[in-house]
């Protein structure tokens, strides 16, 4: 039997206790097809682009200005070549302060509202009628708020993360609550409301919760740019504005590649660390 | 002396107990004056047509719900709130699935703050008597059906309580695992000498299982008879070519039916 892709490997295994691991090899091999499709797609991708470019492609969109993928490439070789880390670390930093400021706060206000009615009347209307801001418009009011533009800036990226998460974790214990089998088992084993919240409660909103935060760290990214308009001398975000002031376009390009692969690379890791604390789940797609 | 064997005969008491439920602003009546009393170590099925208030009966035995009127009572003291001392064991899918079958066996113990090496030594015995320690790590859905059901049991009976409640609980299973989990039943149940509530649908179950089957009817629901079961214990599959076996299936296919058909009309 020559197993065809990583699905009917593990549906073979689907009720067997001890879960087989295939060898890293043995995921390259089965799914070679598939990385060649996806590396055939990327290319064509650059290609089109360079294209465009080449060109001067002029019909509702306009590429005449738009920098080709050659130029944004030479644009980040001179980027990394004059000292990028003060920009990347000015970054980072601000996306995981606000990420983990607003991780913290979204989770625990979320659990209060979710479970608790009252907290719920207090608390949810104020913060609905905050939701809808963009970042953008938090601007102003940030810089008069805050004692420097750096806390300003941890603030906006801190509105980005904390919705999403706040109203994932939310609606996730809404639906745990909803679930009257596990709270009859927990109740029947004698748990007390604590005991319910933190055993059974919170476990099976996790789920939810994980999907907030991924969500919640695209969000800090979204608005890194936006956060970084405010001042500063670095940060990737600064780099792309400040590009756009001094018409500059590749670095342009080149500061929204970066934002969205270290956007799309910190979420990946906020989903597999939240996954470790799930082990528990069997998930199998297209219907195996 | 007097006074112990009444309590023991009285061991639960449902007395006088009438449920209604509120739909659209409607008092509707689901169960109307039950009574019945069960003695300690006595294995009780309760049989009906669907919609006759059973599951609504166990769930008030257990003290997830209330009653609108009347008294429950199991070993003297009036159920208020479900809790450990009656354990309950739900129709399908009702172990923890974020715990590992050890994790939801020993749970019952952890929440009363056992120490965690007298519940591992609990958890290994109870886990060894239904055959299931070779897959103590194993979260609930690397579990088949029957073996959830028998971790199910065992959780239930672990914390030593008074009473087992149980709902359907090998109505979801295959008809070959539903007969060895009945027989499994049984010897716990001699082991242990615990009593037991047991709802079903399923009437050979009942007569294979009871000492006594509380028969309910419809309209509003109600005990419509209590049947003693009077074939010798041992059974096994085997009891269901008795004589005596075959007489009370009729007699209580009877009954089922013609409580079926009032729900027809």
């Amino acid at each position: 039997m020559t197993p065809t892709n990583v699905s009917s490997k593990s549906n073979f295994y689907f009720k067997s206790y001890r879960k087989e691991r295939l060898m890293l090899w043995e995921l390259i091999r089965i799914n070679s097809k598939t990385y060649t499709r996806k590396l055939i797609s990327i290319i064509l991708f650059f290609l089109l682009w360079e294209f465009l470019c080449w060109i001067d492609f002029n019909f509702i969109i306009n590429f005449v200005f738009v920098p080709t993928p050659v130029e944004v490439i030479n644009a980040f070789i001179q980027f990394i070549n004059d000292s990028p880390w003060v920009h990347f670390k000015a970054s980072i930093l601000r996306v995981i302060g606000g990420f983990i400021s607003g991780s913290i706060l979204g989770i625990f206000v979320g659990l209060l509202i979710g479970s608790s009615k009252i907290l719920e009347d207090f608390l949810a209307t104020p913060l609905e009628l905050l939701r809808p801001i963009p970042a953008v418009a938090w601007i102003p009011l940030a810089i008069l708020m805050f004692p420097d533009a750096e806390s300003g800036m941890y603030y906006i990226t801190f509105v980005g993360a904390f919705y999403p998460i706040l109203i994932s974790t939310q609606k996730a214990v809404e639906n745990s609550l909803s679930d009257r089998l596990m709270i009859r088992v927990g109740q029947s084993l004698g748990a007390n409301s604590f005991q319910l919240f933190k055993d059974i409660i919170v476990p099976s909103s996790l789920p939810g919760i994980s999907a907030g935060l991924v969500i919640g760290m695209g969000n800090a990214w979204f608005c890194l740019v936006t956060a970084e308009i405010i001042a500063g001398r670095f940060g990737i975000g600064y780099k792309t504005w400040e590009s756009y002031v001094i018409s500059e376009y590749p670095p342009i390009v080149m500061g929204m590649v970066l934002i969205g692969l270290m956007g799309a690379f910190s979420s990946f890791v906020v989903l597999k660390i939240t996954d470790s604390f799930m082990p528990w789940r069997t998930i199998s797609k297209d219907g195996i | 002396m007097i006074k112990k064997s009444k309590i023991e005969e009285n061991y639960v008491l449902v007395d006088n107990v009438i449920k209604t439920f509120n739909t659209n602003n409607k008092k509707k009546i689901i169960l109307s004056n039950v009574n019945f009393q069960i003695s300690k170590g006595e294995f009780t099925c309760i049989l009906g047509p669907s919609g006759c208030g059973k599951s609504t009966l166990l769930d008030l035995l257990a003290g997830f719900t209330k009653p609108d009127e009347g008294l429950i009572s199991v070993s003297d003291e009036v159920v208020r709130k479900p809790g450990p001392e009656r354990g309950f064991v739900f129709q399908k899918n009702s172990l923890i699935p974020w715990q590992t079958l050890e994790q939801n066996v020993g749970y019952g113990l952890k929440l009363q703050k056992f120490n965690s090496k007298d519940i591992e030594a609990k958890v290994t015995k109870y886990l060894k008597l239904v055959g299931l320690e070779k897959y103590r790590k194993a979260y609930p859905n690397q579990l088949s059906g029957g073996m959830q059901q028998r971790g199910s049991i065992i959780r239930a009976l672990i914390t030593n309580p008074k009473i087992i409640l149980m709902d359907e609980p090998f109505g979801a299973v295959d008809a070959q695992t539903r007969s060895l989990l009945q027989e499994m039943l049984l010897k716990i149940w001699r082991e242990f000498e615990t009593t037991v509530v047991f709802v079903t649908h399923d009437v050979d179950e009942a007569i294979l299982l009871a000492d006594r089957v509380i028969i309910m009817g419809v309209n509003p629901g109600h005990i419509r008879e209590i049947i003693p079961i009077n074939i010798p214990r041992p059974r096994s599959l085997d009891s269901s070519f008795l004589e005596e076996f075959q007489k009370v299936k009729i007699k209580i296919l009877n009954l089922i039916k013609e409580e079926t058909l009032k729900l027809m009309q």
